[in-house]
């Protein structure tokens, strides 16, 4: 199978820079896959899971919180604010944000800012559901 | 005329102070390499964010974007300051305030100025010389995050979106060398397409399908990282002027010792010289 180079770019690091076969990656209307050969594409990136499969049939799924891909003839860059591993997550401290931020959902205060608090729970749920995947496989 | 005693007690003093200082000189100088690492670390990300925002920024009518477009003055202007956390770090804080101030006068005609303020300095001196403030942060430097930085962007877009100040102002310390800091006041809103590096491809597919969409996406991310960048920046001289600071206190210190030390043995001597004359007197009136 035709392969071609992935990069996964944070503001902290660079998480991934290496040949893949497919890329899976939560766009605003779904998950998108990427095969070699795709057309240019610039898509805005969603909170949510993916994936990718390097040339010798690996599946590596990451966490991602927003940001954007780049789709080009010469290879596919995402940059997003944070992308995670599965094995990188604690998922007590993801339990915790998700304690935390469901608590400030539902307390009805005044000057809680319900978007943020809504999108905290997204990201802790996610960092969750990954780590479980893995710690069962 | 101070005793020996005393003498000896600042000497003791001083001796402390040096090794202190030098200890916070190291410190600093041991952040300030951690900064400057997490500075290089961001450069990839910020450098494509600007490429893809080039192209993009080609296909849309600059005039149409809320963000691109300056708002029509009246509503006044909105301005970011970043100080640091912490002092003892030389005139570090002092300037940023100087320069506000200045600032302040500049923009007499673009009345009302409101602020942000960074770092628990700015919250403690614009508390004893008030100003308007929409909005404020403090004591996340030692533990800066990239989630600090986006916080901060979104609340700044958020107030240029709903209250439209016609620019939106940053003043903060940049990091030029670790002996050099340079004060800088720049427009981070309205975004000009102008400073990005040249478009060289435009032909995307877009999801959504929708270039202004797009736009505003990459314009939040991209201030994003400019204030991550700007606090990293704020960070990493903050750090280089305490370097110095610490390393000017400690050579103060030992220049102090050095004089304590000579009019230590100045008065020992002096000591010695009236016991002698003393004892020469007694035996004197004895004969």
């Amino acid at each position: 199978m035709k392969h071609f180079p992935l990069r996964l770019v944070t503001p902290n690091r660079e998480l991934f820079n290496g040949e893949v076969e497919h890329v899976r990656l939560p766009g605003q209307s779904g998950h998108f896959g990427v095969l070699a050969g795709h057309a240019p594409l610039l898509a805005i990136l969603h909170v949510g899971a993916g994936n990718f499969r390097v040339p010798d049939g690996k599946e590596r799924a990451f966490a991602l919180t927003g940001g954007y891909a780049e789709v080009l003839p010469e290879g596919v860059t995402v940059i997003a604010r944070t992308v995670e591993f599965p094995e990188e997550i604690d998922a007590a401290r993801a339990d915790e944000a998700r304690k935390r931020a469901s608590g400030r959902i539902k307390s009805h205060e005044r000057g809680t800012d319900l978007d943020r608090a809504r999108s905290a729970y997204a990201r802790a749920q996610l960092r969750l559901n990954l780590s479980r995947l893995t710690a069962r496989s | 005329m101070a005793t020996l005693r005393d003498i000896k007690k600042r000497i003791g003093a001083v001796k402390n102070i040096e090794q202190i200082t030098r200890a916070m000189k190291m410190v600093a100088a041991a952040k300030l390499r951690k900064a400057q690492e997490r500075m290089m670390a961001a450069r990839p990300y910020a450098r494509h964010l600007r490429s893809v925002m080039a192209s993009v920024a080609a296909r849309v009518p600059s005039d149409l974007h809320p963000l691109l477009r300056p708002n029509p003055p009246g509503k006044g202007i909105a301005c970011l300051v970043v100080s640091a956390d912490r002092g003892l770090c030389g005139s570090f804080n002092a300037q940023i305030f100087r320069r506000t101030r200045r600032f302040i006068e500049e923009h007499e005609s673009d009345a009302p100025i409101r602020f942000y303020l960074v770092g628990r300095k700015a919250l403690g001196y614009f508390k004893v010389h008030p100003v308007e403030t929409f909005g404020s942060m403090q004591d996340f430097f030692r533990t800066l995050e990239f989630a600090n930085g986006a916080q901060v962007a979104t609340n700044l877009v958020d107030d240029y979106l709903r209250n439209l100040p016609s620019a939106l102002y940053v003043i903060y310390n940049e990091f030029k060398s670790a002996v050099a800091q340079k004060l800088v006041v720049e427009k981070l809103l309205p975004f000009s397409p102008a400073d990005l590096p040249p478009a060289h491809r435009s032909d995307y597919i877009y999801e959504p399908d929708d270039p202004e969409e797009i736009m505003t996406n990459l314009i939040k991310q991209h201030m994003e990282v400019q204030i991550f960048t700007i606090f990293l920046e704020s960070y990493s001289a903050e750090q280089a002027a305490r370097m110095q600071a610490m390393e000017n206190a400690a050579d103060n210190a030992v220049d102090l010792r050095a004089d304590l030390t000579l009019l230590y043995n100045r008065a020992r001597q002096a000591g010695i010289t009236k016991e002698l004359a003393e004892i020469v007197g007694g035996a004197e009136a004895l004969k």
